[in-house]
């Protein structure tokens, strides 16, 4: 029963919503068939369900981070006061937010409205930490390509040949390395050769990649609400 | 000089990060603004914005959080400016949790310092975030009720003007979504675009330029990639409308994104030719 | 320089990130779970206020509308919104191991919402448009005069031959020499092309982010931009 039930509501669900993509829309005044309204009825709503079931994977999700930073620090295991830093902004930015402190009077208005703490939240620390620690990655992006693309093979050689092009084409240098070409040789110009890159080969490759994925997807929804899949995620 | 360049792979990495910090400063602070064209991607973005009558209203997706917003933000801002400026009617949604407030932001930096006489409802109008990704735009297409039954400050949408009537997904003539990721642009063209046959417009992140270009010119109208697509689209707007005088934050940051492109394209020379006059007995790992 | 509070104390939480490049330290730690906390509270609050309220709650009690607006309007009750609130209650007993099998449902249905919306519009999408696009232009190309464009035409060509290689790389990965096995390797080399173009925007977008964040420092915070 704990393995039926949930096969049961994915392969319903899946096909119920595969069938009603070829249920035909009426016009805005068009009146429809039961059987059609019933379709269009499950397209609609559970779309909204599902974004309701997303705030509630969200609220899961806090739960078990402030599970985890509390046993954390009960236990006093490794590294335990940055847990508390954890907990104590978390539960603090959600009283700040579920309550709406500054901005409009109570709950009323848009909880990111001028005025809100929350706004000033977002600006002094969400925005500068989460932009920080995206910004490393160049860091990380500068090293890989000193320390790891090598001319190894001639795959890897293509990969970094392909890789240099594209990076010059889009600067002034591109083009200015490429100025002395005469207009009949215009094609070799390293920006016009980036061009190129993105246009033919990239967009070869990367439509191989979409058709390969959606071939994929076909064959893996088809698995799964056939009842083949462990897509409900629990070996208990 | 075989040993010399050998050893300069065995440099530390913080020698890296620590040239790529310095120039990149020092470029920031001469601030060098080089020209730029709207390239075949950026054009088409401008022209269907271009061509559009006024008092249209058109969709416009924030899907970008602000880890991203140096890459996407100068695009959103720039193509905004030129919406409003045609007399277009934006309806702000977002599928990312941060929309709401890099809405506020875009509305700081554009509406209220560039178009401080037009009036939300009315000239623009803000529906917000919504969670569920794909599904919202898969609600939108049926009845945008569906998902919202106000504005963020409230008001209902049949009291919205900047609607203009709009119900549904398929009634607008145009979807502009700005995109750092997924749910992004991607999703707006599967679920948005190519079921309604509504024309969609796309910014990136430029990380995401390569995979999204598969879908252009069929199901993208165009697409402007990363910095540099903003930095043409703000030559674009500056080429179009020389009576007005707008900030060029993205060509501005392309002196100092050139600059680290020559750099990075130095360490990959470098870093080739270390590897290529390696000792033998060190093998072909790296 | 900024004397803003709010200025300062961004630029410090940037610097105890960037502190990282040099080894991991307690300064890195703090600003990393300070990062963990905030953001998951404000997705939390975003996903509240924005989704569960409006859609969920007030859908079940409408007069809860007035709670956050007194002069909104009551909408009707919609009972079957029962439903996703259950299903969602259901997800929460993950915590609790003796039920957290019940928690199975939600994600079935979860899983069936998007399998069921995306096999049509992924194969639509990603597999006929994708197949159109490239073949659809033809392999002659006209020019505006009336001649064929040859540049066009290769260019077209190319593509056409590129996507099927590409494809044929991932069915013959293991192929080894011989028409496959040569259709696959030019296939793999086409794949390289399109990575390294990944490459080469990836180090873009990420540049990107590190110049707006020293904008921010040496603007924003020290004056000197």
């Amino acid at each position: 029963m704990k393995r039926l039930i949930p096969r049961v509501i994915t392969s319903v669900v899946g096909i119920v919503l595969i069938v009603s993509a070829f249920v035909v829309r009426p016009g805005d005044d068009g009146g429809a068939a039961w059987p059609v309204q019933a379709f269009l009825y499950v397209d609609r709503n559970f779309s909204v369900w599902f974004g309701i079931l997303a705030v509630f994977a969200f609220i899961l999700g806090g739960a078990s981070l402030l599970k985890n930073h509390v046993s954390k620090v009960l236990h006093r295991r490794r590294d335990w006061p940055y847990s508390v830093v954890t907990l104590v902004s978390f539960v603090g930015v959600l009283v700040i937010g579920l309550f709406k402190l500054g901005g409009p009077p109570g709950l009323q208005g848009e909880v990111t409205d001028p005025g809100a703490w929350l706004l000033v939240v977002f600006d002094g620390l969400y925005d500068p930490l989460g932009s920080a620690l995206y910004a490393l990655l160049a860091f990380f992006v500068a090293s890989a390509a000193y320390r790891a693309f090598r001319l190894r093979s001639l795959e890897s050689s293509i990969l970094l040949v392909s890789a240099f092009v594209v990076l010059l084409g889009r600067t002034p240098l591109g083009t200015w390395l490429s100025d002395f070409l005469p207009r009949s040789l215009g094609f070799l110009r390293i920006d016009t050769f980036s061009v190129w890159i993105m246009s033919v080969p990239n967009v070869a490759g990367q439509r191989a990649i979409l058709i390969g994925i959606a071939v994929g997807v076909v064959a893996l929804t088809l698995r799964i609400l056939a009842g083949r899949g462990d897509a409900e995620g629990g070996r208990s | 000089m075989s040993g010399k360049l050998h050893s300069l792979g065995q440099i530390d990495r913080r020698w890296l990060y620590l040239t790529l910090a310095a120039t990149l400063s020092v470029t920031l602070m001469i601030g060098p603004l080089f020209p730029d064209v709207p390239s075949a991607f950026t054009r088409p973005v401008f022209d269907s914005i271009e061509n559009l009558e006024p008092g249209t209203p058109v969709l416009v997706s924030l899907d970008y959080s602000p880890y991203s917003a140096p890459d996407i933000e100068p695009t959103a801002e720039a193509v905004t400016r030129h919406l409003l400026l045609r007399g277009a009617r934006p309806v702000f949604v977002s599928l990312f949790f941060d929309g709401n407030n890099m809405y506020q932001r875009l509305r700081q930096q554009v509406i209220d310092r560039d178009f401080p006489q037009l009036e939300e409802g009315r000239d623009w109008a803000v529906l917000g975030y919504k969670a569920g990704g794909r599904m919202v735009i898969n609600a939108l297409n049926q009845d945008l009720s569906a998902m919202y039954t106000a504005d963020l400050r409230g008001v209902p949408l049949d009291s919205l003007t900047a609607l203009g009537g709009m119900r549904r997904l398929g009634d607008f003539p145009l979807i502009v979504a700005f995109s750092s990721g997924t749910p992004g642009l991607q999703e707006w063209i599967l679920y948005g675009g190519d079921p309604t046959g509504t024309p969609v417009a796309g910014g990136c992140t430029a990380i995401g330029m390569p995979e999204y270009l598969a879908y252009f010119p069929g199901q993208l109208v165009g697409l402007l990639g990363g910095l540099k697509g903003a930095s043409e689209y703000e030559a674009a707007l500056a080429a179009g409308y020389p009576d007005r005088d707008f900030p060029r934050r993205a060509g501005r940051a392309m002196g100092p994104q050139t600059v680290a492109h020559v750099l990075i394209l130095a360490f990959l020379v470098l870093g080739n030719l270390a590897y290529l006059r390696r000792p033998r007995r060190e093998g072909r790992s790296t | 320089m900024s004397t803003s509070l709010e200025i300062w104390v961004s630029a410090a939480l940037t610097l105890m990130v960037m502190s990282f490049l040099w080894r991991d330290n307690p300064f890195y730690k703090f600003a990393e779970h300070l990062f963990v906390g905030v953001s998951a509270g404000y997705l939390m609050v975003m996903g509240f206020w924005s989704t569960l309220w409006p859609n969920a709650i007030v859908k079940l009690v409408p007069t809860a509308a007035r709670v956050t607006d007194p002069t909104a309007a009551l909408p009707d009750r919609e009972p079957l919104i029962l439903i996703p609130l259950f299903l969602g209650c259901l997800m929460l007993l993950r915590l609790w191991p003796r039920l957290s099998w019940l928690a199975r449902w939600p994600t079935a249905f979860a899983v069936g919402t998007t399998l069921g919306y995306n096999l049509v519009r992924s194969v639509r999408s990603n597999f006929l448009e994708q197949i159109h696009a490239t073949v659809a232009p033809g392999l002659w190309i006209s020019s505006a005069s009336g001649g064929v464009d040859w540049a066009a035409t290769l260019n077209q060509l190319l593509l056409v031959v590129g996507t099927a290689c590409a494809l044929a790389y991932f069915t013959y990965t293991r192929s080894g020499r011989g028409f496959r096995g040569g259709v696959a390797r030019s296939g793999l080399l086409v794949l390289m092309i399109a990575f390294g173009a990944s490459f080469a925007y990836a180090v873009m977008s990420r540049i990107t982010l590190l110049v707006g964040r020293l904008q921010f420092l040496l603007g924003d915070w020290l004056g000197l931009v």
